[in-house]
């Protein structure tokens, strides 16, 4: 009489082959490849790969033991709510339109605006930095111009003192 | 099994046939993902996962189908449970850090690890296959035939002459 299949002992060395054996060395099977398989269309050595990865990924296996039962039975039904959740992912508008945006003949008024708030920065940056170099050129000079800008004209006397080269010969 | 699904249209993203689609099959998907799910809440986000998994990136996945090598129905159910089994590995509970561990948890006590090599080829896939299936999946003798489209003789016969290629190797080695 044979011995009763998934035995204590035949378990034993089932598990004892697995602990010494390597994974596949091809790569795993994709999923329209565990597809073609469970329903038995792959060629041999197809097959045999598969069936290489399947006996080493467990999981794997139940997948396409549960896929050919599918194939061959009736499409269940499915929660309304579950059914109303998966058909928002695609909108109406998924046809993929893209939207062209023509540029516009004339600026109108909100180029202006842009191109005056532009200037009127440019104005504003010249301006104060001009008075900064201004109070540093004073504070340096020691001198106090009596109108603005005078110091361009007619710089005082007294800005290049110590600089004279037989001074100190 | 008709499928009736326009493909082309399906993958260019036509609403119409999206609906249908996914009328169509989410009861398949569903019984695909429930036994993997802890409850109906698991069971509807993990359906919702694999939809978004056909439609996103321009419907990459469902462009990559070809109905000459394999029935829709089976691959959805395919691409259903890998899709489920990737999403609830991704939810489990982050893993400790290996240095918050104490070096004494990590020492592997027990007997060294066995020499043994085992000869290539030793088992064919297919014995292999029923194996795995009997042992590490706990599936019936008539389970294993389903699966893989065999009778049930042909199962117990490959468990059967897989076993005597083990004991033998086994026993060799041990002389």
């Amino acid at each position: 009489m044979a011995a009763p299949m998934n035995s204590p002992e035949e378990a034993a060395l089932w598990q004892r082959w697995r602990l010494l054996a390597s994974a596949p060395a091809t790569e795993p099977p994709d999923e329209l490849t565990l597809a073609a398989y469970a329903e038995g269309r792959l060629g041999p050595a197809e097959m045999e790969a598969v069936e290489d990865w399947l006996s080493a990924d467990p999981d794997l296996a139940s997948d396409v033991a549960i896929a050919r039962g599918a194939a061959l039975g009736p499409v269940p039904d499915a929660d309304a709510r579950i059914i109303a959740r998966a058909e928002a992912l695609v909108t109406p508008e998924e046809g993929h339109v893209v939207p062209l945006h023509r540029p516009s003949p004339s600026p109108g008024w909100q180029g202006v605006v842009r191109w005056s708030a532009m200037a009127a920065s440019i104005l504003i940056a010249s301006v104060v930095g001009f008075a900064l170099g201004n109070d540093a050129y004073v504070s340096l000079a020691g001198y106090q111009p009596a109108i603005f800008g005078q110091e361009l004209l007619d710089p005082p006397s007294g800005l290049f003192t110590g600089f004279d080269e037989d001074a100190n010969i | 099994m008709a499928q009736n699904i326009d493909l082309a249209a399906l993958s260019r993203g036509d609403k119409a046939t999206w609906d249908g689609f996914v009328r169509r099959y989410a009861g398949l998907v569903s019984a695909a993902v429930r036994p993997l799910a802890r409850d109906g809440a698991e069971v509807e986000d993990l359906v919702q996962e694999v939809f978004v998994r056909l439609c996103k990136d321009g419907f990459r996945l469902l462009k990559t189908y070809d109905p000459s090598r394999a029935g829709l129905s089976t691959w959805l159910t395919i691409v259903a449970r890998s899709t489920a089994r990737d999403s609830l590995r991704r939810r489990q509970l982050p893993l400790t850090p290996i240095d918050a561990v104490p070096e004494t948890a990590l020492a592997t006590g027990g007997a060294p690890p066995e020499k043994l090599r085992l000869p290539e080829g030793l088992l064919s896939p297919r014995q292999k296959l029923v194996l795995t299936m009997l042992y590490d999946r706990d599936m019936e003798v008539a389970e294993i035939a389903t699966a893989l489209g065999v009778d049930p003789q042909t199962v117990r016969s490959t468990h059967h002459k897989a076993m005597l290629k083990l004991r033998s190797h086994f026993a060799t080695e041990e002389q």
